[in-house]
């Protein structure tokens, strides 16, 4: 065989490859949840983006894409309007039938389980980067997340004791609920040196006065819309029993940005660094 | 005469809400390719039948399992309404308002809750045709429960059974919360879809399965309709003509349940629909159940057509719940009824 022809069968080869691969590779997505968005974004996939959720509104040019999902409420025509090779959704929020009627459009839909530590932040990643098929990108995301993660907690700031943090998820007084082990905000709030001062229940559970005092927590952490849902930092302050715990005599309530402290993507060393920046 | 012209009307009305209903959506389609769509399916050609990928796709596994389930469901909530209130002698008992639907869809969830060690052995088809007939069960349950509870010498006491009809809704509703709550968030994932209804999630299996479960009562219940009649005047008079009151009081129970039933599985409570038909159906043509049920079914098939249509196009991209429209459309007419009864104890 001539030399001509062993380049030529190495052309077309590359080729095939290469198609393949582009193939393979997703070109219109749609994200429904703000950490997948996040992630496909950093990824470097943010232009394939058709349209997401409500809750994902940053950075600003994902924000301006539409937003065809709403509470998990979404109409299965307005999504396939879009015309998507891909759609990334988190884990349960398709119903059964939702998934059927998808499947019988030939559109591929891949759910996305989250799970709430380090290990589950990379995992995440590397789950989203396989569905849009490019794993070599996603393993080096994943990678660069977990090392930053690594010198963010070897840089932390450390106090005397770690504080006991309340997070309070609040929609307007009567609508509070309060994070237990093994909540996202159980997480972050461990990894960010602080302990969760609900030790009693797991999940979001009601917000009560009793369990409030009784948990007397040091710090009591919302999201900016949850406070400002409450009325404010002074309103909340003159809630009652908040006078009876540490944080209430301190008045250490800090506020922050919900999604950056939930979504467990790239983004965790951020979070964990601004979270321990507020606590300690 | 007169009543050829209405089931002309109403037949022509439906046909033309389910042209409408398959060509508009979210997804703009030119209706030459819906024309071509559908009658490709059909096994003809129109426009030169060529197929158009994905807009054939929305079309046939979207909209139409939709459309069909909007008739389906609308035939059903109509013509159960219409028969319930016959039994009832009373044109305030509305499925949902007497707590037959929160019955069926408490039975629903409870079996959606268990789903993983039913569904598992009996795979998703048998898995719908349990839950509707789950569903019918609690329907079926509750319309006895209620109608024992407000008879009062043989005939059935308004105020006793609109607040029978608040306490099971106020209680399957308790449940239904308390169930959901328990259950793993995944599995429930939104208590809005029994509250508030969808037609969202209609697909070929599960219409389908709804599919004999409204045909049966549809076709059934208008042969009970001379005895309806009589039961309007008495229950003695059902007697006297050599009829048996106490079987078809059950008959029409178990119809009007069983379509109740299977709708509030596949579709959620959908309000109002069964008082607002067949209030509509007798302004225009008298009490008659022998009109009454079968137009009833016709023109609740019409308006949930329409009520879908509204709810799938006010706030594009997203949905409106067609409970919501149905709520909208229906209250008015409950308002007016009461006024009117209201006048008539005054005068």
């Amino acid at each position: 065989m001539s030399l001509k022809k062993y380049y030529i069968i190495i052309l077309v080869l590359s080729f095939s490859l290469a198609a393949e691969r582009s193939a393979a590779q997703a070109k219109r997505i749609i994200t429904l949840s703000s950490a997948i968005s996040e992630t496909v974004n950093a990824l470097g996939y943010g232009r394939r983006i058709l349209a997401t959720d409500v809750t994902s509104v940053s950075p600003e040019e994902i924000n301006r894409l539409p937003k065809v999902s709403r509470n998990r409420s979404f109409s299965v025509e307005a999504i396939t309007g879009f015309r998507p090779d891909l759609i990334l959704v988190p884990e349960g929020d398709f119903s059964k039938e939702n998934l059927y009627q998808f499947k019988s459009l030939g559109i591929r839909v891949v759910t996305i389980r989250q799970e709430f530590s380090v290990q589950g932040a990379t995992k995440f990643i590397r789950q989203i980067a396989a569905a849009i098929g490019d794993k070599a990108r996603g393993e080096q995301l994943a990678q660069k997340t977990e090392n930053s993660v690594n010198i963010t907690l070897s840089q932390l700031k450390k106090g005397n004791k770690s504080p006991k943090v309340l997070f309070i998820y609040a929609r307007g007084v009567g609508t509070m609920n309060v994070a237990g082990k093994g909540s996202s905000m159980d997480a972050i709030i461990k990894l960010a040196g602080g302990k969760n001062a609900i030790q009693e229940f797991s999940d979001f559970k009601p917000y009560t006065t009793e369990a409030l005092v009784k948990s007397n927590p040091d710090i009591i952490l919302m999201f900016d819309f949850g406070l400002s849902s409450l009325g404010g930092r002074e309103a909340f302050l003159d809630l009652p029993g908040v006078a009876y715990t540490n944080a209430g005599k301190n008045k250490r309530i800090v506020e922050m940005n919900g999604p950056l402290l939930i979504n467990f993507s790239n983004r965790l060393p951020e979070a964990i660094k601004a979270l321990n920046n507020r606590i300690l | 005469m007169k009543r050829t012209v209405i089931y002309t009307c109403l037949g022509a009305g439906l046909l033309v809400s389910i042209c409408f209903s398959l060509a508009l959506g979210a997804m703009r389609i030119p209706l030459k390719e819906v024309i071509d769509t559908l009658s490709h399916t059909l096994g003809f050609t129109v426009f030169g039948g060529t197929h158009h990928g994905i807009n054939e796709g929305v079309i046939m596994m979207i909209r139409l399992p939709r459309t069909l389930m909007g008739i389906l469901v609308g035939a059903a909530l109509g013509i159960s309404g219409a028969a319930i209130q016959g039994i009832f002698r009373n044109p305030l008992a509305e499925p949902s308002l007497v707590g037959i639907s929160a019955g069926a869809s408490l039975m629903a969830v409870l079996i959606i809750a268990f789903e993983t060690l039913l569904f598992s052995s009996l795979g998703q088809v048998l898995g719908y045709y349990l839950l509707a007939f789950g569903a019918f069960a609690g329907a079926g349950i509750t319309a006895m429960l209620v109608y024992n509870l407000s008879k009062v010498n043989g005939q059935a006491n308004v105020s006793t059974m609109l607040l029978a009809g608040i306490a099971i809704n106020a209680m399957a509703g308790a449940l239904t919360g308390l169930v959901t709550y328990l259950a793993d968030e995944q599995k429930l994932r939104s208590i809005t879809f029994w509250m508030m209804g969808s037609l969202g999630g209609a697909t070929w299996q599960n219409v389908s399965c709804l599919f004999p479960f409204v045909i049966i009562p549809v076709i059934g219940l208008p042969f009970l309709s001379r005895g309806l009649n009589l039961f309007a005047i008495g229950e003695s008079q059902v007697e006297l003509i050599g009829l048996n009151p106490k079987r078809i009081k059950i008959l029409v129970v178990v119809l009007a349940t069983m379509a109740v039933g299977a709708s509030v599985a596949v579709s959620g409570i959908i309000g109002f629909i069964g008082l607002l038909i067949p209030h509509l159906t007798r302004l225009m043509g008298g009490v008659d159940h022998r009109f009454v049920l079968p137009v009833s079914a016709l023109m609740g098939a019409l308006v949930l057509t329409l009520a879908d249509m509204v709810s799938r196009l006010v706030v594009q991209p997203i949905e409106l719940p067609i409970g919501v429209v149905t709520a909208l459309m229906g209250t008015p007419i409950f308002l007016y009824i009461l006024i009117k009864d209201k006048k008539k104890l005054v005068n």
